[in-house]
């Protein structure tokens, strides 16, 4: 289910600019994580991998920021069964790909985040709530 | 008169064995994976405070969610993926989709002596009024109650009382840990699992790293 994070979304268009200087404080509840979920970053590229396993599902993407040379960030997604009940398939993101994803970056700085959406190149929009999908 | 006396033991060995029907598929509430109950509340032993506040400072996902090793009791109950209950008068069977593991609880059998420890432990359940009570004993001491890291030890004993809630709709499982290595006395949280029909669970293989291809060829 999609965090309500409009109040305290960071927006960050050119990702590469960015950095996680200081670490937001730690909700009581998601002490463990290691993705600020208080904010979020826009990262377009094209896709060089997609690995689609267990227990998490990574996706490498070389972000674009005009006039420099790509930077690679890894995204973590949530588990194969997760995204498909979302609707998510093992080919949604395909190496090659020119995407737009929405993620929320490590608290480290490091170039690397947790899937939030996905908008393809033909505008179609997967989006990734935080513990699976609601049982009917 | 006979007919009636009949006719009283039959209905009163119908509602001896009245057990409620935990069967079908169920999802955890609260998919946070962390045992609902305030930190500051739980009876710590000293030794086991310092490694709950190490895993706590992590900040991480603690490396064992990420090694693929099974979770353990209690924490395979938290797992934010539906799990499915099969209940027969010799046995409820609890079929996990996270990680395919299951929980086997034989009705109104004695405890093993001293079993192995496991991830899962040893189970043993019994029909107490309208709820199954499981007893739960013979764990290793490498898993975590839950995932902001909450120790125990291989002293562990579980105590669940499995009850329906909200006229079948919720499965409340309420349970009391008991493990004098890790805490000053007993403590309890509670699990509530909403009915998912219509949900099939999946298969959950983990793996680290690359999956290999099966070969005849291994030494």
């Amino acid at each position: 289910m999609p965090m309500n994070r409009s109040a305290v979304a960071l927006m960050t268009v050119a990702a590469a600019l960015m950095t996680v200087a200081v670490a937001a404080p730690v909700a009581a509840h998601h002490s463990f994580a290691m993705f600020d979920i208080t904010k979020s970053v826009i990262l377009k590229g094209t896709i060089k991998d997609v690995h689609w396993s267990n227990p998490h599902v990574w996706i490498d993407i070389g972000v674009v920021t005009p006039g420099k040379p790509p930077v690679m960030w890894g995204i973590e997604a949530g588990a194969t069964n997760t995204l498909s009940r979302q609707g998510w398939k093992r080919d949604s993101l395909k190496p090659g790909d020119t995407v737009t994803l929405e993620v929320h970056p490590m608290r480290n700085g490091s170039n690397s985040g947790s899937m939030m959406k996905a908008t393809l190149a033909d505008g179609t929009v997967l989006t990734l709530g935080a513990q699976g999908a609601k049982p009917s | 008169m006979t007919r009636r006396l009949l006719a009283l033991a039959l209905l009163a060995s119908t509602a001896a064995s009245a057990a409620p029907d935990l069967s079908g598929t169920w999802w955890i509430k609260d998919r946070s994976g962390i045992a609902a109950v305030d930190p500051a509340a739980i009876p710590f032993t000293p030794a086991a405070r310092a490694t709950f506040d190490r895993n706590r400072a992590a900040a991480a996902i603690p490396p064992k969610e990420r090694d693929c090793l099974p979770e353990g009791t209690p924490r395979l109950m938290l797992a934010p993926y539906p799990l499915q209950i099969l209940q027969r008068p010799e046995q409820v069977t609890m079929l996990f989709e996270r990680e395919h593991m299951v929980r086997f609880v034989p009705i109104d059998q004695p405890l093993p002596a001293d079993p192995d420890p496991t991830y899962l432990g040893s189970s043993v359940g019994r029909w107490t009024g309208d709820a199954l009570t499981v007893d739960t004993i013979g764990f290793n001491d490498i898993t975590l109650i839950d995932r902001t890291g909450i120790p125990h030890s291989d002293a562990m004993r579980l105590s669940e009382r499995l009850s329906l809630r909200d006229g079948g709709a919720t499965l409340h499982d309420e349970v009391t840990v008991t493990d004098a290595k890790s805490f000053t006395r007993p403590w309890t949280f509670a699990i509530d699992f909403a009915r998912a029909t219509g949900v099939r669970l999946m298969e959950d293989v983990c793996t680290f790293g690359p999956p290999q291809r099966d070969t005849m060829d291994r030494k």
